[in-house]
């Protein structure tokens, strides 16, 4: 048994108080004024009772109670493991947190991050020692609780080395993230810690420029465990003039907009920006004044045709590591769309009318329209290039393989049950031998669309209330469909007479969209209506070559593939070649800026490019205020605070532990229970006693 | 005159005894009076009054007799108008001759503050006191007052004059300040100071060391005074008959120890014994009229022992 305020103890010298009662309890009370003392010889009252103790078991009651309620205020408990834990596992534990932001690559910066992570090794000395660094996100070099039972020298030695083969990268700072990732692994392993003191003996050794970048936004949302403590090493640099270049925008003509910023602690406010290619330096450099702290936007000069520029430069600032802005204009895709259908020059009764003009040309893509008509010469596309199919009349034998193989492929067909298509040719595209799939709707009036599968790609920019409203989309005749069930197919959208309006049948790997309803005026509004060219180019997206593949990226961010390139190669800029993995859809190495380039072994499908930037936020290099951390609810800790001042805290820990376990075993309530039945007893007894003597003396 | 009263007193009948005795006065109402006059008129106008001798043969309206004149007499009391007409000097002894000088050394230390009956020692010998006073008063005799504790604290001066007997209350009436007894220092002063020979009263309880007592007794009687040691103690002083186990603490020195009374009893009585022994021994050395007063005794009984002591 221990106890929490083991000094309440030296009470139970009050035991002797009883004893001491008992035993004087003859000495006289009265005191008498006597003349004189001179014939008095001294004559102490008997004494031969007085040392005899006459009520062994009243003294006994009431010594124990006395020591019961000592004991009650001395707070016992019982230790159990955990506190052994606890107290056996009083290693700090040290996570050294360093920032590999590009901002780091500052001057000196670097060296001052390992010197400090050094000295922090060194001065650790048993300590365990977990070593992670962060950017954009959180690496681990040498994970908590490594099991590795080396020596202390060994371990030093082969964190230095770890030290060593660090450097900083091109990430963005993403501190909040990163600290929030630590204390929630620390939470993690402390909740497989029974003592619960691992917390209590971490300490966070943050490293960093703390620059003005730094996202720490994350912690916001994030409650920080109030015992874990961070030591800010906040590395300062002597050059501190730095701006930055963000890409704002880039036209066709490859002019491009471009953000300036300097940071708050600059101490220069002129700079030049060009171009540059590839081939020559920079040309007619752009004079720019923009004061420290501020940005400023402005319109780069068109390029040079002939020699497209691959980035622009800035000069004028101490740093160069975020002066380059590298540039790939957009190029513009070749669509291809085939139309099976009854081309009609002018005519607006003719589906083709409609259909051809949901298409336009963008900077972003080249729309080729070929209208089929069935006198009109085969298509001899290759499948790969047309990009959708549509089907609004019936179709030869062979045209119905040749979409059927679209499909096949992967190819999106959309298909128009229209009053000139017949059951016979979707019979044939869906290879089903029953007949009357198709039948002509009686309406009344008109029909509306119901059931929408807002969810679906296709209706899915319709979603929000504003746009969901398709009750004036009316329909003045459509055919039933009745799919059997052996065919899969999700029915998009329906009549309010349950019919199906829109479906979905998946063929091989395409898909083939069935309306049951024409376009036409004659019968629908759905040419004439806001929805047709949304939802016709949504069917065109269905396509998966059709994504559109952005070609300005930062570092660090997650490039997504076309489907459609297979064993492509990435070439990286300073670096070999990345190859990908088959049906790899994301690419993630964009770890330095530069021009990436896709290559895929299909020699038909042409190279992408695309470009990976520095995160404008690393420009904003001047540090932040220590305030920003303590207010966001992180522990600082202070650089004077030693190991012995852990190891109290540690000691305050344990208390708390033992305070915590004392209150939940809760002994001293007992013992006050068995006092005061003690005393109890006690009363009656001695009441007992007493009467019992009085008898006596009358008698 | 006086002397023949004196013998008529001495030699009272017992059934003058008796009728004394039952006209005295029960110390314990004596004490319920506040005032000491009152106590001491209380006590004297009850039997005795002028009943006592003078060394001095003084002057008074009616002569008493007549003697030849011997060398030495004052030549003041030579009768001349009996001178001239028998031309031969006789001395005139005059009716009231009573001309005591009377010094009363009350010993007002913290010991006699000691009771068990209501009222302490003191409250009894200052009773005494004025009684002696204000029958001196009555008889024309000239009375004083010591009062001492471990040295002289007050001193009225003898003197037979009218306001003399308040003189004596009012000193009497003040609260004692000292703490021990000091016998010896009152017996000096009484010896330096008081040049005509008369009677000297001691009242204390005497419970102090008897070391100079013998000596300066000696001195007192040596210069001629004739005198009396009354010596105050109270019943419970003499018998410690106390049922209890107590703490005794002595008045004088603080002094505290835890008795059982039963059992210290007779060794107390033997020690006071002997130590009143002693003083009896020592006044009868120095020929002193001793007389032990309880405070449970009457006061008249005191004074009547102490006159019969006189006249003996």
């Amino acid at each position: 048994m221990s106890f929490l305020t083991p000094l309440y103890l030296v009470g139970i010298i009050a035991v002797g108080l009883p004893i001491l009662l008992h035993l004087v309890r003859h000495q006289p009370k009265n005191v008498f004024f006597f003349s004189s003392l001179r014939f008095l010889e001294h004559k102490p009252p008997q004494t031969n009772r007085k040392n005899k103790i006459e009520h062994w078991l009243l003294l006994m009651l009431r010594a124990i109670a006395v020591m019961l309620l000592v004991t009650a205020f001395a707070r016992p408990f019982f230790k159990n493991t955990d506190l052994e834990l606890a107290s056996s596992d009083t290693k700090h534990q040290t996570i050294l947190l360093i920032d590999t932001s590009s901002s780091m690559q500052r001057g000196t910066l670097w060296k001052q991050a390992l010197q400090t992570a050094d000295e922090i090794i060194k001065q650790a000395d048993e300590n365990q020692i977990a070593i992670y660094t962060f950017d954009s996100r959180l690496t681990t070099v040498k994970p908590l609780k490594e099991t590795k039972q080396d020596t202390p020298q060994q371990t030093q030695q082969n964190d230095r080395e770890r030290l060593t083969k660090l450097t900083p990268g091109w990430n963005a700072t993403n501190l909040g993230l990163a600290l929030t990732e630590i204390a929630a692994r620390l939470q993690q392993q402390a909740i497989s810690d029974p003592s619960g003191t691992l917390l209590q003996n971490s300490t966070i050794e943050l490293i960093t420029d703390f620059q003005a970048g730094a996202k720490i936004d994350s912690l916001t949302e994030f409650s920080w465990p109030a015992e874990l403590q961070v030591r800010l090493h906040q590395l300062k640099e002597k050059q501190t003039s730095n701006a930055g270049l963000q890409l704002l925008a880039l036209n066709e003509q490859g002019q491009a907009t471009v953000r300036i910023v300097n940071a708050a602690d600059s101490q220069q406010e002129q700079f030049q920006v060009a171009y540059q290619t590839a081939l020559s330096e920079s040309e007619q450099p752009q004079k720019i004044y923009v004061p420290t702290g501020q940005s400023r936007v402005i319109h780069m000069p068109a390029m040079d045709e002939q020699q497209q520029a691959t980035r622009i430069v800035l000069t004028g600032d101490k740093h160069d590591f975020d002066n380059s802005l590298y540039l790939q204009p957009r190029e513009q895709a070749n669509i291809t769309i085939v139309h099976y259908g009854t081309p009609a020059a002018g005519s607006t009764e003719s589906p083709d009318y409609y259909a051809k003009r949901a298409f336009p040309t963008t900077p972003q893509r080249k729309i080729e329209f070929l209208t089929v008509g069935p006198d009109s010469p085969q298509v001899l596309l290759a499948v790969a290039k047309i990009h959708l199919m549509i089907v609004s009349r019936e179709l030869a034998a062979e045209e119905t393989n040749l979409v059927k193989n679209y499909l096949e492929q992967g190819g999106v067909v959309l298909f128009s049950l229209n009053q000139q298509q017949t059951n016979d040719t979707f019979q044939l595209l869906i290879s089903h031998s029953q007949n009357n799939l198709t039948s002509e709707a009686d309406v009344n009036g008109y029909a509306l669309l119901t059931n929408i599968k807002f969810e679906h790609p296709l209706f899915q920019m319709f979603q929000a209330p504003e746009y969901s409203d398709f009750t004036k989309l009316k329909f003045w005749n459509y055919r039933r469909l009745s799919l059997p069930e052996d065919v899969p197919h999700q029915v998009l959208a329906r009549f309010d007479h349950e019919s199906p309006a829109i479906v979905n049948v998946p063929l091989g790997q395409g898909k083939l969209i069935v309306t049951t309803f024409g376009w036409t005026p004659q019968e629908s509004q759905f040419a004439l209506s806001t929805k047709f060219v949304p939802m016709m180019n949504a069917i065109l997206a269905l396509n998966a070559n059709m994504i559109d593949t952005p070609s300005q990226f930062i570092v660090g961010e997650t490039v997504k593939l076309p489907e459609s390139l297979k064993a492509a190669k990435v070439s990286v800029p300073k670096a070999s070649s990345i190859q990908l993995a088959a049906g790899q859809q994301n690419f993630e190495q964009t770890v330095q800026p530069g021009l990436y380039q896709i290559t895929s072994e299909d020699k038909t499908t042409p190279a992408q490019k695309f470009v990976v930037n520095l995160d404008i936020e690393e420009s904003k290099t001047a540090p932040l205020a220590i305030e920003k951390l303590e207010a966001l609810g992180i522990k600082l800790l202070s650089h004077s605070k030693t190991t012995a001042a852990n190891s109290t805290h540690a000691d305050l820990k344990r208390q708390a532990l033992i305070r915590e376990m004392e209150q939940k075993q809760k002994i001293w309530r007992w013992l006050i229970i068995v006092a005061l039945a003690m005393l109890g007893l006690e009363t009656v007894l001695a009441k007992w006693i007493a009467g019992k003597t009085s008898a006596t003396r009358k008698a | 005159m006086s002397s023949i009263r004196m013998k008529q007193n001495t030699s009272h009948t017992p059934q003058q005894s008796k009728r004394l005795a039952s006209q005295r006065i029960d110390p314990a109402c004596l004490m319920r009076i506040k005032s000491l006059e009152l106590r001491a008129k209380s006590v004297v106008e009850g039997t005795w009054k002028g009943l006592h001798r003078s060394p001095y043969h003084g002057f008074s309206v009616e002569f008493t007799e007549y003697r030849e004149y011997t060398p030495g007499d004052d030549p003041r009391h030579i009768d001349w108008k009996l001178a001239a007409r028998s031309n031969q000097h006789f001395i005139k002894r005059f009716e009231e001759e009573t001309n005591l000088c009377c010094h009363m050394l009350l010993d007002l230390s913290t010991s006699m503050q000691f009771h068990s009956l209501g009222y302490s020692k003191s409250d009894y010998a200052k009773t005494l006191v004025a009684t002696f006073a204000y029958f001196l008063s009555t008889q024309r005799d000239a009375s004083g007052l010591i009062i001492f504790d471990e040295q002289v604290e007050s001193v009225v001066p003898a003197r037979f004059t009218r306001g003399q007997l308040r003189r004596i209350l009012i000193e009497l009436e003040r609260p004692p300040q000292g703490s021990h007894t000091n016998v010896v220092s009152p017996l000096k002063h009484a010896v330096e100071t008081i040049k005509k020979r008369g009677l000297v009263v001691l009242i204390s309880d005497l419970m102090s060391p008897l070391d100079e007592l013998n000596t300066h007794l000696g001195y007192l009687r040596a210069k001629g005074h004739e005198v009396a040691l009354f010596q105050i103690l109270d019943p419970a002083e003499i018998h410690l008959n106390f049922n209890e186990t107590a703490i005794f603490e002595d008045l004088e020195t603080g002094d505290r120890i835890a008795l059982n009374p039963k059992a210290a009893q007779a060794s107390y009585r033997q020690q006071l014994n002997q130590h009143l022994e002693e003083i009896q021994s020592i006044c009868r050395k120095q020929g002193v009229h001793y007389h032990k007063l309880t405070t449970d005794t009457p006061l008249e009984a005191g004074l009547s022992d102490f006159l019969a002591d006189r006249a003996a």
